[in-house]
């Protein structure tokens, strides 16, 4: 059976962007577009990933992830972090908020479905 | 009973199986006639069974054996009849049709057989009908049957219903629809609904429901009703019912419409039901109420979190019921507790035996540590196991067992000591006991290991006595021990306690294998005389503490005394022992004298004694013996006893003994004991004396030698100031040391504990308070020690601290009481005039209007001096803080001052000074210097917080006053100034300009700083926001690039990688623009490390090597030897200006070009010069000081093919800069650029 990655993102683009190579690679994808739905889809579809832009309206990925990793139900789904501000401190601030892994953008089309088969096979 | 005929019996098997069979029960006379009938049956298609009967007993036995489907009868017969016959069948109720077979019969025969019940008849001559007949009425009887037997099932249901109707233990009433429903009637009412309603139903049956209960529309039963007649919705429901328009009860109804229309309705009283559902709700709702404002912390715990909590343990744990139920259970136990308590609850849930109380530490939201009991009972909590838990705060009852405990061990403490020191042992034997105990005190935090050293006489060393855990080494080391060179030998020097909390450097003595710990040293001193030094070993670390230190001065004072009292038991008991050895060596003397006292005969030992040869004591008078003193003595002993009576008395013993000086041969006067027993012969008649005599100048001198030790130790205890007393119960009398006299002043001698003067010597509370102690000791066995002021004659009082024990005889019964008196009148003193002295500040502070507060937080309790309560004109029964009787005191601003203050000081020790407004209750406001500091307890940790109020309303009004008259003067003063300001306005004006310019000056350069901060900021943020969109740009066409969705042509690929390029460019562009702003935003920091910076060049060179290879350029790395392998600097950036240097380098060089970097040291001023050398196309001279500006890419021949943001070398100065560096270009235009940056680096 496939697997199911859940993509959280705001910014369209960028989501039909990694969604469109993951579902080449022959992933299932679920999306959400803001913290909220991202727990949302995650307790309701329990994928094998999640990808979590850190700057969302509603909720951020902080929140989101702070909150997934805090439920038995879904702390053990791994959980990429994504942020498009590479600053110092966004990946310790990331991997303290529980995140497994963290990726700065723009993501590398070619290198990103290489990593999610590595990832998933852990 | 007929018998039958068997002749007449005949039976016919069926002919064919499409033969209907039929069982005939023929009555007839004839065989014959009977065959006929039986032929013509045959014929009608039946194959009939049959017997022929011809009487009615033959014809009822037939009926009764078997079973017939039909009978056919002939009319007359001889003995029976056809009409007797059918008359025969209607008796038995045997519902067969019968049928008349008849010979002849006329009209009205046939019409009265039809009528008596027979089906049909014929004749028998022509009988062609009747199979058609038998045909006909087997098919009626058996409709017959068939409706009888339905009949009869109705009227057994009927019963039935009946039955159940009136049995039913519920009301039952069948109502049927008056008037289309618009009213009812009662059509039954079963006995239960009489009783209930107490009605008859014969008052009711056939009556309207409305006449006979009005009361019914108001039911709700009423529409009930009619909603199920009109709809055939059975209902239920409940409802109270009303009698005398209160409310009697409850009913439950079951209504439903029967088939014939009619409805029914099943009721039944619930009122105890519901009564006692209401009582179930009550006392749930009471024990709800209970739990949840039980002063006891109560609540469930399941799967590690709270279910359930009530208010107290809300209260308990400071947290709300949100938070208590949320956060795991483990949270709220002290870390150290909380394996032994999720052991217990996990045991307990398994089922295992734990214990039911047991004490734990909890966290509380605020982070105060409280104890805890826990009673824990396993219940079943919503279908799991789960724990009920009561909760009790121990905190207090823990703190205050432990203060007990303490005192307990201190009493218990000192108690066996006094007992130790009261015991015979030796001193070594004394010591022993003493130090163990002391190190048996775990509460002191020492180790199990110390020594007792014992002072020489000479002053000047001390001597390992006894020890505890010490290894061999160290008793070799420390075995004597000098004064004053390790804390031991300064403890003795300065007669001073000393303290080191690990081995120091004051320690001369060092010992390779001494594990870390720390010392106390306590001298053992008798007055100023140094008798020895205890010393402990306490843990690393370990805090000195008064307490401690009293207390071990305490048992120091307590082996003081028995250490000087043993060691001149020691010495009392060497002498005695020397003395019994010399008197054991003389041989007593032995001689008999006559009635005259003239000796008869003496042993040979005398001589030695005396020098005297026997003869010559013999023939030597009793003056020459004896010195004139002892003579008088002997003689007088002699005349006593000697007298006529009791010689005369034949019974009468004569022993006269006594101590006289006697002479030597060679003049010496020496001690002898002599003793002297009266002889009588067989008749008791005098005949002589026997005397034995001994020398005892050896023991004399001992003796005196004893007096004189005694009288030293009773010096030494008089310094001391210490006496001892003893209270014998066999003689009922207390025997005191001359120390004690000398303290009570009173020469008491003989005085029994209840004697009447007993008392005078104390003041009455101390008499009471002895009284009571002694009583005391004496039940329960303990020691005791008390403090009591003494009332002596000279009108001074003197106070003692007094020690008393029990003694014990051989069988273990109280045998009286003993113990020390010491004087602490000094001490006592000293504590007074501290009182005193603390008195005298009260009344300053009182006389000066201080108040003073103390505020204890672990109590949250304020206490206020009375001054603070006269200040203010307020009373207050408990004060506490921070608390809701402030505000009525201070005004709201001071109060939030002071709040803010108290907690301040509480947390930082800081002190604070304050000017307060309080309102007072007469409606005056007064004003308060308040002051606020720390209290400390010994470790330096702030414990409380105190301070003063003084009231300075006077002042305040006094200073207020002063401005007043200030400001006037300064009216008279602004006026005589204004001349001398218009002289100065000139000079101001020319000031004033010449600010503004400088003000503007700043103010230009202020905002041109905010300006280059927002471009910055929006630099950073735009970048961001451009980002974003590209990023999606430069993924979607990689995408495209890569043909994931779909080939593309040639052309479509070419575009594809130039939107691409351009997105990277761009990409570039902007991550550049960020890291400019950042750099200039001062957004990015240093964040040196220490790294090689070889590794940091080969991995940068390895990132351009692909680029190079394409392009034939070769790039060569030169490290100088003396560049340091690793180096203190920011690798990130160093990296990256390595990088943009290297990236230029490469782009800017043709083909077949090379690339050098060098790198280089500078010891003196500790940098590193990093260098890129290309054989590029360099730039202009000209150009060379635009090169660093942002956007100034150098127009050269080459500037079209090649791309660059144009902000990489400004980006790296600025990065150079950042790190403290410099950066510098040299270039000539076709052949080459360097580019060369020193970065300091140690940062």
């Amino acid at each position: 059976m496939a697997k199911k990655i859940l993509i959280a993102e705001d910014h369209e683009m960028s989501r039909i962007l990694l969604r469109d190579v993951l579902q080449y690679h022959g992933y299932e994808i679920i999306e959400a577009t803001n913290g909220e739905e991202a727990i949302k889809e995650a307790g309701a579809h329990l994928p094998d990933l999640i990808f979590m832009d850190i700057q969302m309206p509603v909720m951020g990925g902080y929140a989101a992830i702070k909150a997934l990793k805090s439920d038995d139900k879904t702390k053990h789904i791994k959980i990429v972090a994504l942020t498009s501000f590479a600053m110092i401190g966004d990946k310790e601030k990331s991997l303290a908020a529980r995140a497994d892994y963290y990726i700065p953008k723009p993501i590398d089309t070619v290198q990103l479905p290489i990593m999610v088969a590595e990832w998933l096979k852990e | 009973m007929a018998k039958k005929i068997p002749s007449a019996v005949s039976k016919l098997k069926p002919k064919t199986g499409d033969s209907q069979s039929l069982r005939v029960l023929i009555i007839e006379d004839s065989e014959d006639d009977a065959l006929l009938v039986i032929r013509a049956l045959k014929k009608g298609g039946y194959a009939p069974e049959y017997e022929r009967v011809e009487t009615a007993a033959a014809m009822l036995s037939s009926l009764k054996d078997k079973t017939w489907d039909i009978v056919m009868s002939d009319y007359g017969m001889p003995h029976f009849s056809g009409e007797k016959a059918l008359a025969l069948l209607k008796e038995t109720n045997i519902d067969i049709p019968l049928i008349i077979v008849s010979g002849s019969i006329g009209e009205e025969t046939a019409v009265e057989c039809m009528r008596l019940g027979a089906c049909d008849y014929f004749m028998k001559g022509n009988l062609t009908r009747l199979s058609a007949a038998v045909g006909r009425e087997l098919a009626e009887a058996q409709s017959r049957r068939e409706r009888r037997i339905a009949e009869q099932s109705v009227i057994a249901s009927e019963f039935r219903f009946k039955e159940l109707f009136e049995n039913m233990s519920s009301c039952v009433a069948i109502y049927e629809a008056r008037a289309d429903g618009a009213d009812f009637i009662f059509k039954d009412f079963n006995r239960a609904a009489e009783i209930a309603e107490k009605i008859d139903r014969k008052k009711l049956i056939g009556k309207s429901v409305l006449q006979v209960f009005p009361g019914v529309r108001e039911m709700g039963f009423w529409e009930a009703l009619q909603r199920v007649w009109k709809t055939g919705r059975p209902e239920h429901y409940a409802a109270s019912f009303y009698k005398d328009k209160r409310i009697e009860g409850w009913r439950e109804n079951y209504i439903y419409k029967l088939p014939t229309g009619e409805v029914i309705a099943i009721y039944n009283d619930i009122t105890e039901r519901i009564k006692a559902e209401r009582k179930i709700l009550e006392s749930e709702e009471k024990y709800r109420l209970l739990v949840e404002n039980s002063s006891e912390a109560i609540f469930i715990a399941q799967d590690a979190k709270l279910k359930f909590a009530n208010k107290a343990s809300q209260k308990l744990f400071g947290m709300s019921n949100e938070v208590l139920t949320s956060i795991p259970f483990v949270e709220l136990i002290h870390p150290e507790d909380r394996e032994m308590v999720l052991g217990l609850y996990l045991r307990r849930l398994k089922g295992e035996r734990v214990p039911e109380f047991y004490p734990f530490r909890i966290v509380a939201s605020n982070g105060i540590v409280k104890r805890v009991e826990i009673h824990s009972t396993l219940i079943s909590w919503q279908g799991k196991p789960a724990t009920l838990n009561f909760l009790t705060d121990i905190t207090e009852r823990k703190q205050a067992e432990e203060k007990l405990a303490l005192n307990f061990e201190t009493q218990a403490a000192m108690n066996a000591l006094l007992g130790l020191s009261l015991e015979g042992r030796t001193i070594k034997e004394f010591l022993e006991s003493a130090l163990d105990l002391v190190l048996s005190l775990q509460w002191l935090a020492i180790e199990s290991k110390g020594a007792i050293f014992l002072a020489d006489k000479a002053g000047e060393t001390l001597h390992l006595h006894v020890h505890k855990g010490f290894s061999p080494e160290l008793c070799t080391i420390c075995k004597t021990v000098p004064y004053g060179h390790c804390l031991c030998g300064r403890a003795a020097a300065l007669r001073a306690v000393q303290f080191a909390d690990r081995v120091d450097e004051r320690h001369d003595t060092r010992y390779e294998c001494m594990p870390p710990h720390g010392h106390y040293c306590i001298p053992i001193l008798s007055g100023d005389k140094i008798l020895g030094v205890i010393v402990l070993y306490v843990k690393e670390g370990h805090i000195r503490s008064p307490w401690e230190e009293d207390f071990l001065k305490a048992v120091a004072n307590s082996l003081a005394g028995t250490i000087e009292r043993k060691q001149a038991e020691k010495a009392l008991r060497e002498s005695e022992q020397q003395q019994r050895i010399i008197t054991d060596n003389i041989q007593d003397t032995v001689w008999l004298m006559d009635m005259n006292l003239h000796a008869t005969w003496i042993n040979p030992a005398i001589t030695k004694a005396v020098g005297f040869t026997l003869d010559e004591l013999t023939q030597m008078p009793l003056e020459r013996q004896l010195t004139p003193d002892s003579l008088q003595q002997a003689q007088g002993l002699i005349l006593q006893h000697l007298t006529a009576e009791n010689l005369a008395d034949k019974n009468k013993e004569i022993n006269v003994s006594g101590e006289f000086e006697y002479y030597r041969k060679n003049g010496d006067i020496f001690w002898g004991e002599m003793n002297i027993s009266l002889l009588r012969d067989a008749d008791g008649k005098p005949v002589g004396f026997l005397g034995v005599g001994r020398d005892i100048t050896k023991r004399r001198q001992m003796e005196n030698a004893l007096q004189e030790t005694q009288k030293q130790l009773q010096v030494a205890y008089r310094l001391a100031e210490i006496g001892s007393w003893n209270w014998n119960f066999s003689d009922k009398t207390i025997t005191w040391s001359e120390e004690v006299y000398r303290m009570i002043g009173r020469d008491f001698q003989q005085l029994d504990f209840h004697d009447t003067k007993h008392p005078q010597i104390y003041t009455r509370e101390s008499w009471e308070l002895l009284k009571k102690t002694a009583n005391d000791s004496l039940k329960t066995g303990k020691s005791c020690q008390i403090e009591l002021e003494l009332v002596h004659p000279d009108g001074s009082n003197r106070w003692v601290n007094w020690i008393g024990g029990v003694i014990y005889d051989h069988r273990g019964k109280i045998a009286g009481m003993h113990g020390t008196v010491q004087n602490i009148t000094e001490r006592k003193r000293m504590e007074k005039a501290l009182l005193e002295a603390q008195k005298q500040l009260q009344d300053a502070y009182r006389l000066a209007k201080i108040g003073i507060w103390n505020w204890n937080p672990s109590e949250k309790t304020i206490t206020w001096s009375e001054e603070l309560y006269r200040i203010t004109g307020q009373k207050f029964e408990q004060l506490t803080f921070p608390d809701t009787h402030h505000p009525q005191v201070y005004t709201r601003k001071s109060w939030e001052q002071l709040k803010r203050a108290v907690n301040d000081c509480w947390k930082t020790g800081k002190s604070i000074q304050l000017e307060l407004e309080v309102m007072h209750p007469d409606g005056s406001t007064h004003w308060l210097n308040w002051i606020c500091g720390a209290i400390y307890d010994n470790s330096e940790k702030i414990i409380g917080v105190h301070g003063t109020a003084q009231n300075i309303t006077e002042r305040k009004r006094a200073e207020e006053e002063i401005r007043q008259h200030r400001d006037h003067l300064e009216e008279l003063v602004a006026a005589r100034t204004t001349e001398l300001r218009k002289v100065n306005a000139e000079l101001a004006d020319e000031n004033n300009r010449r600010k503004a310019i400088e003000e503007a000056l700043y103010i230009a350069k202020e905002q041109a700083e905010a300006a280059n901060q927002a471009k910055s900021d929006f630099l950073a943020n735009m970048s961001h926001e451009l980002r974003t969109p590209l990023n999606s740009v430069i993924g979607f066409s990689e995408v495209l690039k890569n043909q994931l969705f779909g080939p593309l042509n040639e052309k479509q690929q070419e575009y594809v990688q130039f939107i691409l390029g351009s997105g990277k460019h761009l990409l570039n562009l902007i991550d550049d623009i960020l890291d400019l702003s950042k750099v200039e935003a001062g957004k990015m920091e240093l964040n040196p490390q220490i790294f090689s910076i070889k590794e940091m060049l080969t991995g940068i060179n390895l990132m351009f090597r692909e680029k190079a290879l394409n392009h034939g350029i070769h790039i060569s790395m030169e490290i100088a030897a003396d560049v340091p392998a690793q180096i203190n600097a920011d690798g990130k950036i160093v990296k990256q200006i390595m990088f943009n240097l290297l990236s230029n380098a490469v782009k800017f060089t043709p083909d077949s070009g090379s690339v050098k970097i060098t790198a280089k040291f500078a010891k003196d001023n500790n940098s590193v010069t990093l260098a890129v050398e290309d054989t590029g196309i360099g730039i202009k001279t000209d150009d060379l000081p635009k090169i660093f500006l942002p956007f100034s890419q150098i127009e050269s021949p080459y500037t079209k093919t090649k791309t660059g943001t144009g902000l990489g070398l400004a980006v790296t100065k600025r990065l150079v800069e950042l790190h403290g560096g410099t950066v510098q270009m040299e270039s000539k235009l076709g052949k080459g650029s360097k580019v060369t940056i020193i970065i300091p680096i140690s940062a």
